[in-house]
């Protein structure tokens, strides 16, 4: 037993979180994996796979593994990296090559159908492309009812509901809004939940919907030494302040509390009103009741490039302001800026019995130096006297 | 919640300037201001110890300390160090709050009232941790036992129950679990389940220790117990008449009566003791808080004049809410002893409140299970006096190997007395028991011979083998010609690296790991090079080709894993065999101090025309005979010296001092790289350097290359250096290292010209640390040209 743990990584604006439950099931939600020595843009890039590669557990022929992949929706700050970081096709066709870095082998994959959306208006990126060809192949083997659609690597879980042509017949494993799960990888946790508030249904089917309103928007409830909902935390995609303020209407205060809330749409004024910011400057108040359902001690965690008081959306300077002004100064922390800008570091919290804690643990500054070794081996580096 | 200056110990204390207090302990100061950012007050301990007062930040679950326990945001603590035994002693940490809430935390030292807290920081020893770390890793380490205090996580989940920790005792109460467990049942069963008393036969197992009970060296044996109800009038005669008998005796110590009392069956007991009773008043307090009856059980001892001797052994068996580490029982044994030697003690039942108390440990006795003693001889002589760093299992039997081979100029240094669990393995047998283990060594070999001339007597240092490396006994290192550090101490094995020795002292380093699977005794070459520290990590380089040694470092990489929160980084070669937990048969122990005392006169014979140093490896070899039987082997393998280099650093593009960084490579490797740079010129070359960068000494050592991949290209004015299979190779040597060998740097010839760093070079690097700097190690490069090679250093900023 380990203790539970969440880690935002800086990726700039963009989401991708490792949540670690306290048998060492690991869940990823959403990926904006860059590589850090290939990207001469940002010098400050963090290696996100490589760090991934040093910490998640091994399967029994040695592949990397993570027991979930959760995309909120399909937008490229939320799926970069999918296709070079992460392993499809079936998993007996692994291949490790010698100058790439290992991918990671994703046991269930768990995805909203707006993916299959056909709207002219909406085009996949390359990697959202990858993705969506992947749930395919993983669709048609439970359809076929393939004994193959049981064994990791082949496990997928629908967000939402099983009426479309895609995903009808798909029932055991589609979870619907208003519903929690857990279980994860075809094994039930017992300390560990999800409470799915969205997307809804009008929205995954409306062409007038953009895809950042019909996000995944899940609670994770940690139960630790007994103590019920000891950790809480909210992810929320992109979903902008209408899909918050429907969450609202239809929630019961236990499912909307939270001790770690990730900025949606990192860190932009769309949680708290419509944008442009100049023409809607006050919050909504359903914007503020949701930010209300902190309990003590809560922070907000912004996934984002440093934030800069300007006109910049997102992050938004005005929207960084509602969020400290909700949980103080101390509590708002910005990807970007941990513990640098020049070095931004990922932000771990680990669940305690009475709420989560910043974690500096050994582990996580070793999972770093393998992970900075890696990083160098992979870059070729060029000497020479003058 | 900020602790108000009154609420501070460290506000009565004088202040101090640390420059005053040497170049070590000024330069912690600066590291301390340096790592917390903020103001770092020096103030003075004692005469010989400083403290540093400060600040830590800590982070707290967000709704507060787990359970309300007062951890607060923001810590006062203190780190106080030793004048002369820092950096190789450990600073101690204390807690600067007078409200500190000891009695709900586990893991502290037991203080007299009215000192700081002493936050316990590991498990073994922490100076040996200390030893393999910086300061900025204590603090880190505080920082998380205090964020652990706050989260409910000093003991881990599933963890059992930490016993009070005993620094400070003068004996011994020596009984087995099993009879204390037994004679608490009993206890119980007279009392329905509630606190009761009864009463103890012990013997003292030391006669000088009958009258004084202040000094130390106190330990009892205990026999049997009587139920308060029993009739002790015929054990009380008996007793009485042996003890008439004996006291002409010069060697038979008296047999004496103590209390033992134990609290309720069915109420545990949550209080941790940060503060142990110093005197009777104390005592019967902290037995007050727990309902246990020892002011009674005290008047029922007057009244019955059960008093032989002056000390008055007292044994309290507290029932916890969890079975304790190492246990599978949850009540704990506190055991102490009363100066009971107040003359109207049976007329007025009770003893006084300000009469001494003092803690005795508690120890199991020996097995009836005695190993046989090896006898090792040989015709070789050695050469000189021996300086012997250790006199636990290791230690003695070399020292008796010496001893019996008529080697007698043998000083042992320990400063431990000998434990009954100790007979296990160690040479000496029980007579020795309380003894001083340097001590009795020296005896041992005296006894063996008569009339030893004064210049080869054995001889004894009962303190640390710091008071002769760095203290005042440093000037009679000229009289040794030889050196055996025995001792599994990280601590030792630093101050031994560290220290400037005479030269023509040679130095020696042993120990034993894998459970006994694996000994390793280090000889060091002329000028001590190769060190020893050198010899240490060209072991975990051999693993890599010896399957027997990849699977000792393999096994201790899973331990190091495992443990959570008292994670050793990296691993000294040796353990500490003085545990009565750990799992060592002696005759292993033998099997490596024969091998260990033969091959090392074998070499030291040689010595003198001897250009290199020396590795004695013995290990269980898969392949064995044909019934499956494991070979033993014992080789013998010269080291030769290692290329020393003062590292630079680069600064702003210029090169600049890298802060005393050093670079120590193996002579093969060397070789190596000479030879690809003289078989590739004019083109340039290059590759990677395997290899362990040690932070605290700011060694980095360097064992082996990989070659450039074949994606790499050299030409006249440059080297690219590719990266097929670069990590998969890398990888590969880590594995099988025990994760304790890894890519140190990258190295490139410059065949024309000399090799100092250029543009091109400094580029690189940089490249390199922006990816080492965030995780906290250094980048190195070196560069080989015919006039030398040169290595640049740049630590993490």
């Amino acid at each position: 037993m380990s203790d539970a743990s969440i880690t935002y990584f800086p990726v700039g604006n963009g989401d991708t979180s490792l949540i670690r439950l306290s048998d060492k099931t690991a869940i990823i939600i959403d990926s904006n994996i860059r590589h850090a020595s290939r990207d001469e843009e940002d010098k400050s890039c963090y290696d996100v796979h490589a760090h991934l590669l040093a910490e998640l557990e091994r399967d029994s022929e040695g592949r990397p593994f993570t027991d979930a992949f959760i995309l909120s929706h399909p937008d490229q700050d939320h799926c970069r990296g999918f296709e070079s970081t992460f392993h499809t096709g079936p998993p007996d066709t692994y291949k490790k090559k010698d100058d790439e870095p290992e991918k990671i082998i994703i046991s269930e994959l768990w995805f909203s159908r707006r993916i299959f959306a056909n709207f002219e208006e909406e085009e996949l990126c390359g990697d959202a492309e990858v993705f969506l060809k992947e749930a395919v192949r993983r669709i048609k083997l439970y359809k076929s009812k393939d004994p193959k659609r049981h064994l990791a690597g082949n496990r997928l879980r629908v967000i939402g509901y099983g009426d479309s042509e895609m995903t009808e017949g798909l029932d055991e494993v589609t979870t619907p809004p208003g519903a929690s799960i857990n279980l994860i990888n075809n094994s039930l946790k017992k300390d560990f939940a999800f409470f799915i508030h969205a997307p809804f249904k009008h929205h995954v089917d409306s062409r007038w919907s953009p895809r950042n309103n019909t996000s995944i928007v899940l609670q994770a409830r940690f139960d630790v030494d007994g103590v019920a909902r000891a950790s809480l935390a909210l992810f929320g995609g992109d979903a902008c302040w209408e899909i918050w303020a429907a969450i609202l209407r239809r929630s019961v205060r236990e499912t909307l509390e939270w001790d770690l809330f990730l900025a949606p749409h990192h860190c932009s004024w769309s949680f708290f009103n419509e944008t442009p910011y100049e023409e809607h400057k006050v919050p909504q108040d359903s914007s503020l009741e949701v930010l209300d359902h902190h309990r003590e001690g809560a922070s907000v965690v912004a996934s984002s490039k440093p934030i800069k008081d300007d006109d910049d959306n997102p992050p938004h300077y005005a929207a960084k302001a509602e969020y400290v002004r909700a949980v103080g100064t101390d509590h708002f922390i910005c990807t970007g800026e941990h513990t640098s800008e020049d070095k931004p570091l990922p932000v771990i919290f680990a669940m305690t019995s009475n709420g989560p804690v910043k974690d500096e643990s050994a582990t996580a500054s070793r999972v770093r130096s393998a992970a900075a070794v890696q990083s160098s081996l992979r870059t070729p580096r060029t000497y020479g006297h003058e | 919640m900020a602790t108000s200056e009154e609420n501070l110990f460290s506000a009565a204390y004088a202040k101090e300037d640390p420059a005053s207090w040497g170049q070590e302990i000024e330069a912690a100061f600066a590291e301390l201001r340096r790592i917390t950012g903020g103001e770092v007050r020096c103030v003075h301990w004692n005469d010989d110890y400083v403290a540093a007062a400060f600040t830590v930040k800590v982070d707290l679950p967000s709704r507060g300390p787990v359970g309300g326990v007062d951890i607060r945001a923001e810590e006062p603590v203190m780190l106080v160090f030793s004048r002369r035994d820092y950096p190789e002693r450990a600073p101690m940490v204390r807690s600067d709050r007078k409200d500190f809430p000891v009695s709900r935390l586990s893991h502290l030292n037991p203080v007299k009232a009215g000192q700081p807290p002493y936050l316990c920081m590991h498990r073994g020893s922490y100076d040996d941790w200390f030893a393999e770390h910086t300061l900025e890793d204590v603090v880190t380490r505080l920082r998380g036992w205090l964020r652990d205090a706050a989260r409910n996580r000093l003991i881990p989940e599933g963890d059992r129950f930490e016993p009070t920790r005993i620094n400070n005792a003068i004996g011994a109460a020596i009984f087995s679990p099993q009879s204390f467990k037994n004679w608490i049942n009993e206890g119980w069963k007279s009392t329905g389940g509630e606190p009761g008393y009864g009463f103890l036969l012990m013997s003292l197992l030391d006669r000088d220790k009958r009258d004084p009970v202040r000094d130390g060296g106190f330990p009892v044996s205990v026999w049997r117990f009587y139920a308060k109800e029993e009739d002790l009038t015929e054990a009380h005669k008996a007793v009485s008449k042996l003890n008439s008998l004996i006291s002409e005796s010069d060697s038979l110590a008296p047999l004496c009566f103590g209390v033992l009392c134990w609290s309720s069956r069915d109420l545990p007991i949550t209080e941790y003791f940060g503060q142990l009773p110093e005197n009777v008043s104390e005592l019967l307090e902290l037995c007050r808080r727990h309902n246990i009856p020892l002011g009674a059980a005290l008047s029922d001892y007057a009244a019955r004049d059960l008093r032989q001797i002056n000390g008055l052994p007292v044994i309290l068996g507290l029932v916890r809410h969890q079975p304790l580490i190492r246990s599978d029982s949850n009540i704990e044994p506190l055991c102490f002893v009363l100066d009971g030697s107040a003359p109207d003690f049976t007329e007025k039942r009770e003893l006084p409140e300000e009469a001494q108390v003092s803690a005795l440990i508690q120890r199991s006795p020996l097995t009836p299970e005695m190993a046989r003693n090896i006898s090792g001889t040989g015709d070789d002589a050695l050469p000189g006096r021996i300086l012997l760093f250790g006199g636990g299992a290791l230690g003695s039997k070399l020292a008796m190997h010496y001893g019996r081979s008529g080697h007698t100029a043998l000083t042992t240094v320990d400063p431990a007395n000998l434990s009954p669990h100790n007979f296990v393995r160690h040479a000496l047998l029980a007579e020795r028991a309380g003894q001083n283990k340097a001590e009795a060594i020296k005896r041992s070999i005296e006894a063996i011979y008569e009339g030893i001339t004064e210049s080869q007597k054995p001889d004894a240092h009962t303190g640390s083998a710091l008071d002769l490396i760095k203290g005042e006994q440093r000037a009679k290192l000229g009289d040794y010609s030889l050196l055996i550090d025995a001792t599994a101490s990280g601590m030792v094995n630093e101050a031994v690296v560290r220290a400037t020795l005479p030269e023509g002292l040679k130095v020696v380093r042993c120990g034993i790991a894998d459970r006994g699977k694996v000994g390793l005794l280090a000889v060091e070459g002329p000028r001590r090079n190769p060190r020893v520290d050198d010899v240490n990590v060209l072991v975990y380089d051999i693993a890599i080709d010896e399957p027997a040694l990849r699977q000792w470092l393999e096994r201790e990489r899973k331990q190091r894993e495992e443990q959570v929160g008292a994670v050793l980084d990296e691993i000294t070669i040796g353990m500490s065999c003085s545990s009565d937990t750990m799992r060592l048969a002696d005759d292993l122990v033998s099997w490596h101090a024969s091998t260990f005392s033969a091959g090392l006169r074998k070499l030291l014979n040689r010595m003198p025309e001897s250009r290199t140093g020396h590795l004695i490896l013995n290990y269980h070899a898969e392949q064995g005979d044909d019934h499956g039987n494991e070979s033993l082997v014992s080789r013998r393998i010269p080291i030769e010296p290692f290329l020393v280099l003062p590292a630079q650093a680069v600064d702003d593009w210029r090169v600049c001092d890298a802060g005393g960084w050093q670079v120590r490579i193996r002579s093969q490797t060397v070789r190596e790289m000479r030879e690809r740079l003289q078989r590739a010129a004019p083109k340039e070359t290059g590759g990677l350097m395997i290899g362990v960068a040690h932070s605290k000494r700011r060694i980095i050592y360097v064992t082996r290359i990989i070659d450039a991949p074949p994606d790499s290209k050299g030409t006249s004015s440059g080297f690219r250096r590719g990266t097929r299979r670069l990590p998969q190779a890398v990888d590969a040597i880590k594995k099988a290292s025990g994760g304790l060998l890894g890519y140190v740097g990258d190295w490139h010839t410059h065949p024309r010209g000399s090799g100092r760093i250029s543009t091109t070079d400094i580029k690189a690097m940089l490249q390199t640390k922006r990816d080492f700097d965030m995780a906290g190690i250094p980048t190195f490069i070196l560069i080989a040209s015919h006039k030398g090679f040169h290595a640049y250093v740049s630590v993490p900023e």
